[in-house]
């Protein structure tokens, strides 16, 4: 009756335990099916591919706990070691476990065995499987939420991109690339024209363009886009035409106006002041045109010097002043036209950079290495001296940074682009001169000192020099004494050893009798 | 004890620890504390086993072992192990003698060994030769002289102290003999309480009456009671594995082991496990083996048995740091399940 009892209580332990284990299994694969899952969603984003794929990447997250669960259901579960579990779960201190292995055998029922038998299945009969085994939150469960959460954190950071759709990780950094060069020009217009006010207009708007692409989700098309609007604008403002003529001179402020309309009035006051004379009339206009004028500058001076000669009745020297200004104007027109056409162009090569197709030149690290460039016909644009000869092959030093494109440069082209060419230049040179410093052949050939590239020292403990090796042995005179000086020393070091507590006794006998036996003195 | 054996089996266990119970009550009327000492000790007698006793002097070892030949009514004899004491001191000899018709014939005498209790006092003090003589008796429960095999008395068990200081002059037992010990027991010094009582106790006038509450008989039924106790086969296979696990030159031996232990326990070691651990479990009222009761005697029933090896020795390990790191590393069941 009572064997029945226990046998019974186990089956029922069995049962539950299966199912915890299934449970178990199910959450414990939980981790690795995360893991797995999250891998997939990032290289199937990396590779570019379409979201219905992505989605069914995410499959793996149903499959594994399915996976872990079958395998925890099939796992052998012998009722001795459900037994020995609900013994130490409970502590019952093996009874149910020693209970089920009599049981299970033919021993003799003695009367011990008997009252184990009663003790056993008494202690089963108050187990209840359910409080006994419980489903549990497995450890690995938890790391798997943490290292998900993590992960979906990380992918969603903007600079990622990786969310954002229709937009993968090249096409942002051809964004990103494209804006790092409007500002680089922007940049260098501000250093090439301090003091142009239509410089200064121009190169605010390529940064505000610049700006607006390093937003997060500015697709490649959309950047193109903005990039043509804001050259086309420059272009037409370039040429004095339109809605970019007006908006030049919005953007210049009070103090300047279109440089080639203002050189137009005063050609028109200089004839003026031919025909009339500096009369009153007169020189108010002057004074209107110098109030537009940076005062500073050479236009500036010559209006200046004009209206003093109207005021003294000059009628030549004002004429001459007026000349001379609407000289300058027109000379400012001129290099402001240039710096829109420069510009301009300039921003359409960025353009066609992101229009295009996501070519290998395109990529700086996939780049060509200096000097691949030489009799290929498609010459790098920064080749100082050369910028009026393009698309000749005689670059020997290729530029591939950022702001560089594989396109072919059409003639003439390059004498526009000299500002960028110089900064190219120079860099170059730069590298050059360093490269040669360090590996000429000459003088790899000729010097045999060690020389050393520059670099930053790291932190750290600094290394021992040579002659400073641990471990050398010591030039000390008093070691090579004779052996009859030293053995009476080394014989009461010995003794002392062997007294102490730490040496076993049973081993004193061997010391002492491995001294005596090198006594030099009995030799 | 016809009365005895057909009583039922939960009236014996609770007659076993009721018999226990009022051994532990009068040692304790002489003894002050030491209770695990004293637990450890009629473990080992209740399972037939020898005890070596080793403490420093004035702890109570001599003390122990009379007032426990006092409450076990037994016959007792007191050896005192000193370099000329020689193997027919203990174990007797042979004399010349004449019968009823005047003729001469040999008539052995019984020497002390010729009892049931025997403590063997300062036994290290005794030369190897002499020592030996007790290894026939330990065993076998016999002595042999001049080619006739004594029997020992039933049941026969010594209980030997030793000083583990002041070595000079001293013969440390072989490991054979000590092997033939069930339990090493240290004595330790009692604590401010328990000296207090000591001192009150022994300086006064007052001497404690001690009572036998149990026989030989008594004590052979309760061990054969203790070795009906049925020991579940993880837990035989726990005890093995821990036996095992003393060996330095098996491939699974703990690091510990490998680097301070020459050699590991004997098959007696394990027989000792289960054993005293079956005493332990029927005097908690059990009727199997547990695991938890294979871990208390373990440091008694194996800190003798493991030889340190030299660098061991030199470094100060003790057996039962080794022993209880062992306990803590070795899991209970082979192969457990997982998740439970």
């Amino acid at each position: 009756m009572e064997e029945k009892l226990l046998l019974e209580k186990i089956h029922d332990l069995k049962k539950r335990l299966r199912f915890v284990w299934i449970v178990n299994g199910a959450l414990e694969w939980c981790l690795a099916g995360t893991l797995v899952t999250l891998l997939l969603v990032l290289a199937l984003k990396l590779l570019d591919r379409p979201p219905a794929e992505l989605t069914a990447a995410t499959v793996a997250l149903l499959l594994f706990p399915i996976g872990g669960a079958v395998a925890a259901g099939m796992r052998k579960m012998p009722l001795m070691s459900v037994a020995l579990a609900t013994d130490r779960k409970l502590g019952l201190r093996e009874r149910l476990t020693t209970g089920l292995e009599w049981s299970l055998s033919d021993r003799p029922r003695t009367v011990v065995a008997q009252s184990l038998l009663r003790d056993a299945s008494q202690h089963a009969a108050e187990v209840d499987p359910k409080k006994t085994f419980k489903p549990t939150i497995p450890t690995s469960l938890r790391k798997a939420f943490i290292v998900g959460l993590a992960t979906l954190v990380v992918l969603a950071l903007p600079a990622w991109h990786l969310f954002q759709p229709g937009q993968s990780a090249e096409e942002a950094r051809i964004v990103k690339q494209a804006s790092q060069r409007l500002e680089r020009t922007a940049r260098e217009l501000r250093q090439r024209y301090p003091r142009s006010q239509q410089a200064k207009a121009t190169a605010q708007k390529l940064e505000d363009l610049a700006q607006r692409l390093k937003e997060p989700g500015t697709e490649r098309d959309e950047a193109a886009a903005r990039v043509a609007s804001l050259s086309e604008q420059l272009r037409s403002q370039a040429r004095g035409q339109g809605q970019g003529n007006q908006q030049g001179g919005q953007g210049a402020g009070t103090t300047a106006d279109n440089p080639r309309n203002q050189a137009e009035r005063l050609r028109a006051l200089a004839r003026r002041a031919q025909k009339e004379g500096a009369s009153k009339e007169l020189q108010q206009a002057i004074e209107k045109e110098l109030a537009r004028t940076d005062k500073q500058s050479e236009q500036g001076k010559a209006l200046s010097k004009a209206q003093q000669s109207a005021g003294q009745g000059d009628n030549k020297g004002t004429q001459e002043e007026l000349e001379k200004a609407a000289a300058q104007a027109e000379q400012q027109a001129a290099e402001e036209q240039q710096m829109g056409e420069e510009v301009a162009q300039e921003l359409q090569e960025t353009e066609s950079g992101l229009s295009q197709e996501m070519a290998q030149g395109n990529n700086p690290s996939q780049g060509k290495q200096p000097g691949q460039g030489q009799g290929q016909g498609q010459k790098p644009m920064a080749n100082p001296g050369q910028a009026n000869q393009p698309g000749q092959g005689e670059a020997k030093e290729g530029d591939f940074g950022v702001g560089t494109t594989n396109e072919q440069q059409k003639p003439g082209e390059g004498q526009k682009k000299d500002y960028v060419l110089e900064r190219q230049a120079k860099d170059q040179q730069q590298w050059t001169e360093e490269y040669k410093r360090l590996y000429a052949s000459e003088r790899i050939h000729r010097e045999t000192a060690d020389a050393r590239a520059r670099g930053q020292l790291t932190p750290g403990q600094m290394l021992p020099a040579p002659g400073q090796v641990r471990g050398a042995p010591r030039s000390d005179p008093g070691v090579g004494g004779g052996a009859e000086e030293v053995y009476l020393d080394y014989k009461r070091e010995a003794e002392e050893a062997v007294t102490r507590q730490n040496v076993p006794a049973e081993y004193r006998d061997v010391v002492r009798d491995y001294f005596d036996g090198i006594d030099p003195r009995e030799k | 004890m016809p009365d005895r054996e057909q009583a039922s089996p939960a009236s014996r266990v609770d007659r076993f620890a009721e018999q226990l119970e009022a051994l532990r009550q009068e040692i304790g009327k002489r003894l002050v504390g030491q209770k695990e000492l004293v637990e450890q000790v009629l473990i080992a007698i209740v399972a037939g086993g020898h005890v070596l006793l080793e403490g420093v002097p004035g702890l109570g070892k001599t003390m122990l072992v009379k007032t426990l030949s006092q409450c076990l009514d037994l016959p007792f004899a007191r050896i005192q192990f000193t370099p000329d004491l020689m193997p027919a001191d203990i174990t007797g000899t042979n004399l010349v003698d004449e019968d009823e018709r005047g003729k001469r014939v040999f008539r052995f005498a019984q020497g002390p060994i010729f009892a049931s209790l025997v403590l063997a006092d300062e036994i290290n003090r005794a030369t190897p030769k002499t020592q030996s003589a007790l290894l026939e008796a330990m065993q076998e429960k016999s002595v042999t002289v001049a080619g006739i095999v004594h029997q020992l008395p039933e049941p026969f068990f010594v209980l030997a102290t030793q000083n583990p200081i002041d070595m000079e002059g001293t013969y440390p037992l072989p490991e054979a003999q000590v092997d033939r010990f069930m339990f090493k027991l240290h004595v330790r010094f009692p604590e401010a309480r328990e000296l207090a009582d000591i001192l009150d106790l022994t300086t006064g006038t007052r001497q404690a009456e001690l009572q036998a509450v149990c026989d030989g008989p008594t004590l052979s039924e309760m061990n054969k009671l203790a070795r009906e106790v049925v020991a579940a086969e993880p837990v035989r296979d726990y005890a093995a594995r821990l036996i095992l696990a003393t060996h330095p030159e098996l491939p699974d031996a703990h690091a510990q082991v490998k680097r301070f232990v020459r050699f590991g326990a004997s098959p007696r070691g394990g027989q000792t496990l289960l054993l005293a651990g079956k005493v332990r479990a029927l005097m908690q009222g059990r009727f199997n083996l547990a695991f938890e009761d294979v871990q208390a005697v373990a440091p008694s029933a194996l800190r003798h048995r493991l030889i340190l090896s030299f660098e061991g020795e030199a470094e100060g390990i003790k057996t039962d740091q080794i022993i209880a790191d062992l306990i803590e590393s070795l899991p209970v069941a082979a192969a457990a399940l997982p998740g439970v």
